[in-house]
């Protein structure tokens, strides 16, 4: 598929080609590019992604680009029975160390990736839940 | 583990870091008076800690006995940091502590607790200042389960100031009094459950918040038709916004329904399941009504209503479903015989299975 974008994060000169099916996951900023081929074009810089975590995300998007679109969460339940489990291939790829996680959500939310974004905060949230005296151990 | 504590004091220092520069935007800060704010500013944070100790509500949702053990226990490991403070460059603004202060964020720290159930959700908020004000987020108080649980005025107070647009209190203990502080203060509330809470056949439904769109009120043996009307006792100024009405297993007859004709226009869904009282004039009033367009119907195990039921539904064309377990007095012939009628006259085709009656639409 054609290149429509090329991103680059801030720490880096690396250039990422974006094409057509990623590009629509990023929703806060897909409406910035057209559908021509922008190849030859000046490669935009992410002010809030660094290289490696948007080589993560792209990996991310690769695999769920033929997700459906998420059902927006309702308030009248509780919100963890709404979510479905979280697959073999998520609980692998979010086999990282706290930083990147960390990177993680706010890439998504900067990029408007809702299903990552929903991924990263619920599995730091289960993080966090876990044991009882949660704290303790999150201290330590 | 280890990682995530790791990353948590880490994440501790950045904050304290942060709020180092807040309350001291006036001042110089000196590598000598850093250590000195810091120490402020865990003051703050122990105050905020007994704060959260007077927040009654707080502790009557979380069941946990060992609170005050875990506050203390907390307060200490925060003490436990501060060796490791002083040792922190605390002028360091390396890009990848900014992205750590970022996760201190409300808006993302609110995204993570969105996911915490809620007694996780209050622990949390004895971390840290960032935390306990994330806690507080609206939007994490929008649905709110008191199941079972006995609720006093002061935990009514409690959750009135959450607002919250979805409210459980099935089988929960409570007074005509807190009942009263709670119901009337709830605003913004839209999806009611009170299922089994006895105290408000002695209240009433008078107080019940105008915003309400569906309401469960229940197995309430005690609740007639005499308290039901209660709900219409204020002039009512807009037509009542009840889409959904739960009125199953409680005494309420014929008159309510007619007041439900009368009333009560936006109605969809309405369950008169375990209503012995409940006959076919009551019906008869309701689909006579020309404004209210019931969807769908559930009056199982209804004794006083048979088979001239379905007739007098049947001229309602909006009605999708109907459930009908248990009914005695609708034989299973009667039901045949109504299916092959309304087939025979062309109009909308009823299709059964189970005792449920389901118009085919796409007819």
């Amino acid at each position: 598929m054609a290149t429509i974008a090329q991103l680059k994060g801030w720490d880096s000169e690396e250039v990422f080609n974006v094409d057509g099916e990623i590009l629509n996951q990023f929703s806060s900023i897909k409406e910035l590019f057209g559908n021509a081929d922008a190849s030859n074009s000046e490669p935009l810089s992410l002010p809030n992604v660094s290289a490696a975590t948007f080589q993560k995300v792209i990996e991310w998007c690769k695999h769920h680009k033929d997700d459906p679109s998420l059902p927006p969460l309702k308030c009248n339940k509780a919100i963890s029975e709404q979510i479905k489990d979280v697959s073999d291939w998520d609980r692998e790829f979010l086999h990282v160390d706290q930083k990147t996680l960390c990177e993680l959500i706010l890439a998504a939310g900067y990029l408007g990736i809702d299903g990552l974004f929903r991924l990263t905060c619920k599995t730091v949230a289960d993080m966090i839940s876990g044991t009882t005296s949660d704290e303790n151990n999150f201290q330590h | 583990m280890t990682n995530l504590s790791d990353y948590a004091s880490s994440l501790l220092d950045n904050y304290l870091e942060s709020l180092n520069y807040d309350e001291n935007d006036s001042e110089n800060c000196t590598d000598d008076s850093d250590s000195e704010t810091v120490s402020d500013s865990k003051l703050v944070l122990k105050e905020t800690e007994d704060q959260e100790l007077n927040e009654i509500l707080m502790y009557e949702l979380m069941e946990e006995a060992d609170v005050s053990n875990k506050v203390v226990s907390i307060s200490q490991e925060l003490d436990s940091v501060s060796p490791i403070e002083g040792a922190i460059d605390t002028n360091s603004s390396s890009p990848s502590s900014d992205i750590l202060q970022l996760l201190l964020f409300e808006d993302i720290l609110v995204s993570i607790f969105k996911y915490l159930p809620k007694g996780d959700l209050l622990n949390c908020a004895l971390v840290c200042k960032a935390w306990y004000g994330a806690h507080k987020h609206p939007s994490l108080w929008r649905y709110i389960d008191l199941t079972k649980r006995t609720i006093d005025e002061s935990m009514a107070e409690s959750v009135v100031r959450l607002q919250p647009e979805c409210l459980s209190l099935n089988k929960a203990i409570t007074s005509k009094e807190a009942l009263n502080t709670l119901i009337s203060g709830l605003t913004l509330c839209q999806e009611l459950s009170m299922k089994g809470v006895t105290a408000l056949t002695k209240l009433g439904l008078s107080s019940l918040p105008s915003s309400v769109e569906s309401l469960n009120i229940s197995s309430i043996p005690s609740l007639t038709d005499v308290v039901f009307a209660t709900m219409f006792r204020k002039e009512l100024l807009f037509d009542p916004m009840l889409t959904d009405l739960d009125v199953s297993n409680t005494s309420i007859g014929d008159p309510t329904l007619k007041l439900i004709a009368k009333n009560l226009f936006n109605l969809c869904s309405l369950n008169v399941s375990g209503c012995s009282n409940v006959t076919n004039a009551g019906f008869t009033a309701l689909t006579s009504s020309k404004r209210v367009f019931l969807q769908e119907l559930e009056m199982n195990d209804c004794e006083g209503i048979d088979s001239e039921c379905l007739q007098v539904l049947e001229s309602n064309k909006l009605l999708k479903s109907i459930n009908f377990n248990g009914c005695p007095n609708i034989s299973l012939m009667d039901i045949k015989n109504f299916v092959n009628t309304e087939k025979a006259k062309g109009q909308a085709v009823w299709r059964f299975s189970r005792r449920h009656l389901q118009r085919d639409l796409d007819y």
